[in-house]
């Protein structure tokens, strides 16, 4: 099965700064956008007033000023750029590419690790003599300018919402069928530390402050996955807002219609295709919205390709079945709504 | 602790009224009220029957998505009644109010967008770009008022609050 995922998580100020350009680079590149939070060391001053009479004189005073510390949350994402990658048997060096982003509130350093050997698939890749490269030069795959990575010399460094792509390379073993799949996985690891969520590391924060595992326990996990075949599938997500006020702005209640178009090119089969796709944090799917070649699908799973589901977390998926390049271009699409 | 040494400081205001009467009577028409903000966290705990309960705390730090609670304490620190007494609170910027969360005995609430007009939820519309008003959401409102119906007697204590989020 070829499952392609896409992940787009915003707050909407971080959307409404990205949007012109998400807009001007429209459907290039899937894109991806973060919340970030306050920042570590952030002082929250806070100050009420009070008014009163007092024999008819008016008169008011303040408050103290509480002040409360913004401590490092510690959070990161990692997901999957290269949805299924087709590569011959035999092929060398042929790259998965990852986003690395730190989502928490401050800069932070990650570990990088690749693991080829995992269950579920039908052969295991063969790292390559170099396995993990730091997409330097922000190509989106693997090129000249980008470096070997070396665990403890060049760990990536990313200020707070800073992305960066992370490329695992590996060969593939020969006398492979067609249509047998291999996967290999990317797990990056917050420096600083890992761990259950409200873990605290106290004065281990940028300048000093406390610094607090987030909900993601500052690692992640993700697997890409070969396909020995001559056949590719890539998905090209965009965006459109529109408003309450007839706008295109990012305001709570504005829908977002996301479109994505899965095109499968060469020769062979991706079989038992699925396009999945988290719906943002901070939006709420609007039901009914799911549509393939603008055919609408139930949001139930049921006979037809689509479906839309609340757990683990919220998210649409539609089945594309065994996709050929003769199948053309397949245009998904849903809506959200900005709480 | 805070609240006794006002008193104290009261105390000897009023001992010393009888020297010079006028000046006192401004200082204690400006200070009568002693206001206090204070941030909170609940946190569970067992207590001495070793049930879990929650109780609130002193918020030592906090990080984005964090709760807090926003307590204002006003006691009247003179030997005199106070009337129309409205307590105000911006919500910080880097926080958003958490809904339905504004606590307060004998208060009338109400809430601002502007810190100008102030007025209760089911009246505070937001202007659309289309010339048309929806209701504002809560994590819209920019600031909180509390106004105590009646008098605040000496030494009588008014405890308001509300949540709000780190962003």
């Amino acid at each position: 099965m070829t499952v392609i995922t896409q992940s787009i998580k915003f707050d909407r100020d971080v959307f409404r700064r990205l949007f012109s350009a998400l807009t001007v680079a429209c459907c290039i590149v899937p894109a991806t956008v973060h919340a970030v939070g306050t920042p570590a060391g952030t002082a929250i001053e806070n100050t009420a007033s009070v008014s009163f009479s007092i024999s008819g004189t008016p008169a008011s005073v303040n408050s103290n000023t509480s002040t409360l510390a913004v401590a490092e949350i510690i959070d990161v994402s990692v997901t999957l750029q290269s949805p299924t990658v087709s590569a011959t048997s035999g092929a060398t060096g042929v790259p998965l590419v990852f986003l690395l982003t730190n989502i928490g509130n401050s800069s932070e350093a990650f570990s990088l690790s690749g693991d080829s050997v995992l269950v579920g698939d039908d052969f295991d890749p063969i790292p390559s003599t170099t396995y993990v490269y730091i997409d330097s030069d922000g190509s989106g795959d693997l090129s000249g300018g980008d470096t070997a990575y070396v665990s403890g010399s060049n760990d990536p460094v990313l200020a707070a919402d800073a992305s960066i792509g992370i490329i695992l390379v590996n060969d593939m073993p020969g006398g492979l069928a067609d249509g047998l799949a291999g996967r290999s996985e990317l797990t990056v690891a917050a420096l600083t530390g890992t761990g259950t969520p409200g873990t605290v590391f106290a004065g281990l924060g940028t300048g000093g402050v406390d610094a607090v595992i987030g909900t993601t326990t500052a690692e992640g996990a993700i697997f890409g996955q070969y396909i020995i075949g001559d056949i590719s599938v890539s998905a090209v997500k965009s965006q459109s807002v529109s408003d309450s006020f007839g706008g295109t702005q990012p305001v709570p209640g504005a829908e977002i219609t996301y479109q994505i178009i899965v095109t499968a090119a060469g020769s062979g089969t991706a079989v038992g295709a699925v396009f999945a796709d988290m719906i943002p944090s901070d939006t709420t799917y609007l039901g009914g919205s799911l549509s393939l070649n603008t055919v609408g699908l139930s949001d139930v799973a049921d006979a037809d390709a689509g479906s839309y589901s609340t757990t683990p977390s919220a998210a649409v998926s539609v089945a594309l079945g065994d996709l050929t390049a003769a199948d053309g271009p397949q245009t998904i699409e849903f809506i959200v709504t900005i709480d | 602790m805070l609240f006794r040494s006002v008193l104290t400081r009261t105390s000897l205001a009023i001992v010393i009224a009888g020297v010079s009467t006028g000046v006192l009577a401004q200082e204690s028409e400006r200070g009568c009220i002693e206001l206090k903000t204070e941030a909170l966290v609940e946190e569970s705990y067992l207590d001495d029957t070793g049930q879990l309960a929650t109780r609130r705390i002193a918020a030592e730090k906090v990080v984005p998505g964090d709760e807090v609670v926003w307590q204002i304490t006003a006691l009247n620190v003179c030997e005199a009644p106070v009337a129309e007494v409205a307590i105000t609170n911006p919500v910080p910027l880097q926080m958003i109010y958490v809904g339905d969360t504004a606590f307060g005995n004998r208060t009338q609430l109400s809430f601002s967008l502007d810190g100008g007009e102030f007025t209760t939820p089911d009246a505070l519309r937001v202007a659309e770009f289309d010339g048309d008003s929806r209701l504002a959401r809560a994590e819209e409102y920019k600031h909180v008022r509390w106004l105590l119906e009646g008098a605040l007697e000496p030494a009588a204590i008014l405890v308001v609050g509300y949540n709000a989020r780190v962003l």
